[in-house]
């Protein structure tokens, strides 16, 4: 049976400026010395400082090589403390409290859980593993760099925030599946190539916006659609990754401007005055 | 009184036949001169160069290292300078970043590596030539200068049609002065102008919407104003139908030109850049060959012209950008993703897209060839210069490639 | 937002969801800190021998009007012929409420120091912090752009100008698709279809008609041969001197320029109506731009700054890709400051990037909500600010004016203003343009040469001078600190 081992880190001063703390996920630990994981190189602002300058840090003095094996818990993070995750392959990061940007960027597997908020660029290029946030997140989850073409966002895992989201959820998306219980902004899903983004709630302008492929589900309400989606079918029930909702959605292929095959599905209940237009076309 | 000497190095130095003698070269207060003229007691700062090739600094003719074009490259691509960065060292070392459109930092130090002191950014609009001298100022280390573009100048064209040259010689005189540039520059002749108005490009006899001329008397008229003013670097053409399959031959037609106008200076009469862009065989893409072996023969046999390779280095991800905003449409159309262009200011236009050439890709080997073969069947070395449009066809820092290639047949073997 | 975007009376001109700091909070924000302002700072004028120099540019707005007539008598401006209202009042107004002494703020009073103590006490709060903040740039020339990025890179601090709140947007659409672009030349020559779409230079950039619509081009007549077309949330003076004008949904123009493309693509519009334009009047429009000879869209706030920001200009980038299949179109971008597009520029030069660049790791770095300044002041990201030619204190949100009080502020400008009153250390500066010189660039991106009509008053220095004498003493500490 494999073990798993606990490192336990306890935020000291709160920084007073943004914190790039990579060296925070399994990998970096792995194999390591406890004195080699507290001088781990944190960037505060501009300055270089050690993990053990920002974390009180319990655990094990020497840490297993599987970075499977070990689990980080982050006590009394603020939403400074960016970069966590960074990359990991295996092992697990529980943050008790907020976060800041970059939380899980270019993670490639392992899982990362959140009880409280976290900012930019959530699993922005992430390639594998899971990421859940007990709050809100701000904006470019999942997604690529500007600039980047299409595709090079998110390829694979799973997002899951259980509050509101911000704009840009999923920008240029290949793969994977991106859950918001909550709200989300605008263009969700934009340049999307694959993968599936769900909203619960409502959600902001033009979800979809010059997507090719994939597939975006929004239970809630729309503030508006782009002309270049074109009303398929009204369905009822409608599965999404083994979520079932029971009311009609209204599907869209699009963005047809980009030759498009993408999936949009609007649910039809929560946006009667906005699709009623659009049943007439159907019938 | 700065003294230096530099002690056992192999060195070369073609201008004077020296072929890798050991031996020691001296500097006294910026210029060579015999190692006994050094004053011992005034102080001499001593390199050691023993194992090491001491030459005379290496000089790009061709290289857009600064202006408008480069600029807009660096905002087009930003995914160029993600990954691509070298932090700076405190204090006086700044920050790199970007390959195929890298920071006027990493464009000094790269080339001062690699041994060369002085670089030409070979196409500045005469509007936007302010800020590509910031640009210039602003890389450190090397000496720049700038070729400013003429071709699409309306006043300019205007002169050819009035048939005055000597008003033209003053003007274009004028433009270099007020510039503050080297060279003067035709790219794609008349091809912004017809750009301009019709979103056309023009071939070498081809008549410009409006004016009743060629490119061909674009090229002949300021070739002569350039032997009126007698240029060190008499005039630069990137040629018409650039990128086109087929524009070998008006490559041979422009370099033909060389014979044709009246030379009243020493010296060579046109600089045609970046052959490899228009040294294309063939009517299609598909039935495209190298044209390398016309281009080498023409050279051989035109003693007034000269030539940059404009060489394409395989599996390179480039910035393609020239003032040839026709090529750069035509471009656009086969990468499908980003495209940038501008009209500026009726002297011309330009555009840019971002490219990559490919190893396996049939275009891309012939583009690969048509470099290789003019330089090798050149029998004038000293009228062919090693470049690769950069960041057209590869990168600057690529250089070492191509030298390996030239001198080596077991390089040459693409694997 | 700045006067020149006032000035467009739009509704949703929204760079934020926080509410604009009002005066009142400002005083009471304040409180641990004194709000005061030295008062009759104005620079004593002299009668003396006339002057008048030719072909000055404005340092305003990004129209850089570069004709300027100015008249002197000794150190007096007693004329402008050639520039607008805002232009006629900035050069005439040159010398009041200048800041003439360097002060530093001790117990809550501003002590006037000299520029050596000044300097010292900027340089300290400088390399004692662990994340500064540079903004502000572009009302200044690029030399002095490229200093304060230096700084930056020293001090691996961010640097940021305020392109990120007006035409940041544009920036960032090129990164994504590149667009096509031109210059009033070709406008004034060529274009015989001018949209002009959220934007409104009868205020914003007086000139602008004169300048470029109404003469007679090479190939073009003067404004009888152009054909005027203006999109807007309501019907603006301008709207009512155009062809034709389309109102659209506040926020919505993506929706529009999406129907547009739709119709260059042959592709059906399904809706009736599109973000409140009939689908007939879509393909009129459409029909329009692809069948001009030269057209031009110059574009605005109402597109940068409304729904979906950035995107909004990425489909307009497309929209002009996609007419260039048909015709010649272009975009203009509208620029707000004199020398914002310099400062992209410098700063793109310099670090690959065009605003919002963060050195924390040595480095260049650009990621929009992360190193923009807005994200970094709301969020209390930094620790110290440089603030150079600017009054962030005066547009940006409440929070991120807070955390300007409660870090030290270093102010370098050549007038008082509500973020000196903010400030810990303020060092005077001459106005670029008047009395210093440089380069700026316009909104289409041409250089233009700021000159120097006027000596600073006696003991102050041109920015980009205390820029650099600030990096030799940031050098210094920094190293004996070592
Ligand atoms: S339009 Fe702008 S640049 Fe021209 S004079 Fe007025 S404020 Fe100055
Ligand atoms: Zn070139």
């Amino acid at each position: 049976m494999r073990m798993t081992v606990t490192y336990h880190l306890r935020l000291k001063d709160k920084p007073s400026v943004l914190v790039d703390a990579r060296s925070i996920t399994p990998d970096s630990f792995a194999g390591k010395q406890l004195n080699g994981i507290l001088s781990l190189r944190i960037l505060e602002g501009g300055r270089q400082i050690t993990l053990q300058d920002l974390f009180d840090v319990d655990g094990p003095s020497e840490a297993p090589k599987d970075p499977g094996e070990i689990a980080i818990v982050i006590d009394g993070s603020i939403n400074k403390i960016s970069f966590v995750g960074y990359k990991m392959s295996k092992g697990s990061i529980t943050i008790n409290g907020d976060a800041g940007h970059f939380i899980g960027y270019r993670m490639r597997g392992g899982s990362i859980v959140v009880h409280g908020n976290v900012r930019n660029y959530l699993g922005a290029k992430m390639r594998d593993g899971s990421i859940e946030v007990f709050g809100n997140a701000e904006h470019w989850i999942g997604a690529k760099l500007l600039g980047e073409k299409p595709g090079k966002g998110m390829k694979g895992g799973t997002i899951i925030i259980h509050g509101n989201a911000g704009s840009e959820i999923g920008s240029g998306m290949k793969s994977g599946t991106i859950i918001i219980d909550g709200d989300a902004g605008n263009s969700v899903g934009n340049h999307m190539v694959g993968g599936t983004i769900i909203i619960k709630g409502n959600c902001g302008l033009y979800p979809g916006l010059e997507m090719s492929s994939g597939r975006i589900v929004i239970n809630g309400s729309v503030e508006a659609l782009l002309p270049s989606f074109y009303v398929d079918s009204l369905i009822q029930p409608l599965k999404v990754k083994g979520i079932t909702f029971n009311k009609s959605f209204m599907s869209f292929i699009g963005d047809a401007l980009v030759g498009g095959h993408g999936l949009l599905q609007v649910s039809y209940e929560d946006n009667k005055e906005l699709l009623e237009e659009f049943r007439k076309l159907l019938e | 009184m700065t003294q230096i000497l530099i002690k056992n190095g192999y060195v070369f130095d073609p201008l004077n036949g020296i072929k890798g003698e050991v031996t020691d070269i001296a500097i006294k207060d910026g210029k060579i001169v015999d190692p006994r003229e050094l004053n011992p007691e005034e102080g001499i700062t001593v390199i050691n160069a023993s194992g090491k090739v001491v030459m005379p600094g290496g000089i790009d003719i061709h290289s857009h290292i600064a202006g408008p074009k480069i600029n807009i490259g660096r905002m087009m691509r930003p995914e160029d300078h993600y990954t691509t960065n070298k932090p700076g060292v405190f204090p006086y070392i700044r920050a790199e970043t970007g390959l195929s459109t890298p920071n006027v930092f990493r464009i000094g130090y790269e080339y001062a590596i690699m041994g060369y002191t002085l670089v030409a950014e070979p196409a500045t609009p005469p509007v936007m030539t302010r800020h590509t001298h910031h640009e210039l100022n602003a890389i450190p280390i090397i000496d720049k200068m700038a070729y400013v573009v003429v071709d699409s100048n309306w006043m300019l064209l205007d002169l050819i049609t009035n048939n005055d040259p000597k008003l033209l010689a003053a003007y274009l005189s004028w433009i270099l002065k007020a510039t503050k540039s080297y060279a003067l520059k035709l790219v794609d002749p008349g091809s912004d102008f017809a750009w301009l108005l019709q979103g056309r490009g023009l071939d070498i006899s081809d008549e410009l919407p409006v004016y009743n001329f060629t490119p061909a008397d674009i090229i002949k008229s300021i070739a002569e104003a350039a032997q009126v003013l007698n240029l060190p670097h008499k005039l630069h053409v990137h040629c018409n139908r650039l990128g086109f399959p087929g524009n070998y031959a008006t490559t041979l037609r422009t370099m033909e030109l060389a014979l044709n106008i009246h030379r009243v200076s020493e010296g060579l009469a046109l600089h045609v850049t970046h052959v490899q862009f228009t040294g294309y065989k063939g009517d299609s893409w598909s039935t495209l060959e190298s044209g390398g072996e016309e281009i080498a023969k023409e050279l051989n046999s035109n003693p007034y012209v000269s030539l940059d390779l404009g060489q394409a280095i395989p599996d390179r991800a480039v910035t393609t950008m020239t003032a040839d905003a026709t090529f750069q449409f035509v471009l656009y159309h086969i990468m499908k993703n980003k495209w940038y262009s501008s009209d500026i200011e009726s002297d011309g236009a330009s555009g840019i897209v971002p490219y990559k050439y490919k190893k396996k890709n049939y275009v891309n080997t012939v583009q690969w060839v048509i470099g290789l073969e003019v330089a090798l069947l050149a029998r004038d070395i000293s009228r062919v210069f090693i470049a690769t449009d950069h960041p057209n066809a590869g990168l600057f820092t690529d250089y070492p490639l191509i030298f390996a290639w030239l001198m080596s047949k077991k390089a040459r073997k693409i694997p | 937002m700045e006067f020149h975007h006032l000035g467009t009376k739009k509704i949703f001109v929204d760079t934020t969801t926080e509410p604009v700091t009002s005066l009142e909070e400002i005083l009471r924000i304040l409180s641990a800190k004194v709000l005061q302002i030295p008062h009759g700072t104005d620079i004593p004028l002299k009668s003396g021998e006339k002057r008048i120099i030719e072909n000055v540019a404005c340092p305003i707005c990004a129209e850089l009007c570069d004709y300027l007539k100015i008249e002197i008598t000794g150190n007096r401006i007693v004329r402008n012929i050639g520039g607008c209202a805002k232009s006629v009042s900035k050069f005439l107004n040159y010398h009041k409420d200048r800041i003439l002494k360097p002060y530093i703020r001790i117990n809550d009073k501003l002590v006037e120091v000299s520029l050596e103590e000044a300097l010292d006490k900027a340089a300290d709060i400088l390399v004692n912090a662990k994340y500064p903040l540079i903004y502000g740039l572009s009302i200044t020339s690029v030399k002095t752009d490229e200093y304060a990025i230096q700084l930056a890179e020293l001090l691996r601090g961010a640097v940021d100008n305020p392109s990120t709140f007006c035409h940041g947007p544009t920036s960032l659409a090129v990164q994504e698709v590149g667009g096509v672009f031109t210059t009033f030349s070709d406008v004034i020559n060529l274009a015989d279809l001018v949209i002009f779409w959220g934007s409104d230079p009868i205020n914003s950039h007086v000139n602008h008609l004169s300048r470029n619509i109404v003469p007679k081009g090479r190939f073009i007549g003067g404004r009888k041969d152009r054909k005027i077309v203006v999109i807007d949330i309501r019907r603006t003076e301008l709207a009512n001197m155009a062809d034709l004008f389309i109102q659209v949904k506040p926020g919505r123009d993506v929706e529009l320029i999406t129907a547009l493309r739709m119709a260059l693509h042959d592709l059906d519009i399904e809706v009736d109506n599109v973000a409140g334009v009939p689908r007939d009047m879509v393909y009129k429009l459409a029909d329009m731009m692809a069948s001009a000879k030269y057209g031009v869209i110059m574009y605005g706030l109402g597109i940068t700054e409304n729904g979906v920001k950035h995107r909004s200009v990425e489909e307009l980038m497309k929209l002009v890709q996609d007419l260039n299949e048909y015709t010649k179109f272009a975009v203009m971008p509208m620029r707000g400051h004199y020398n914002v597009v310099g400062s992209n520029e410098a700063s793109l030069w310099l670090t690959g990037y065009p605003y919002a660049v963060d050195f924390a790791r040595g480095f260049s770095r650009m990621y929009v909500g992360v190193t923009t300044a807005m994200d970094l002041l709301i969020n209390g990201d930094v620790d110290a600010a440089l603030i150079v030619g600017h009054d962030p204190v005066a547009s940006f949100p409440r929070k991120a004016v807070q955390h300007l009080s409660r870090i030290p502020v270093i102010v370098i400008d050549p007038k008082w203003s509500l973020t000196t009153a903010f400030a810990d250390v303020i060092i005077p500066s001459g106005m670029t343009g008047i009395e210093c010189e440089g380069s700026a660039y316009r909104m289409d991106k041409i250089p233009i040469r700021m000159k120097k009509i006027l000596d600073p008053p006696p003991g102050v220095l041109c920015d980009y001078e205390i820029l650099k004498l600030l990096i030799d003493r940031v050098i210094n500490k920094k190293v004996g600190k070592a």
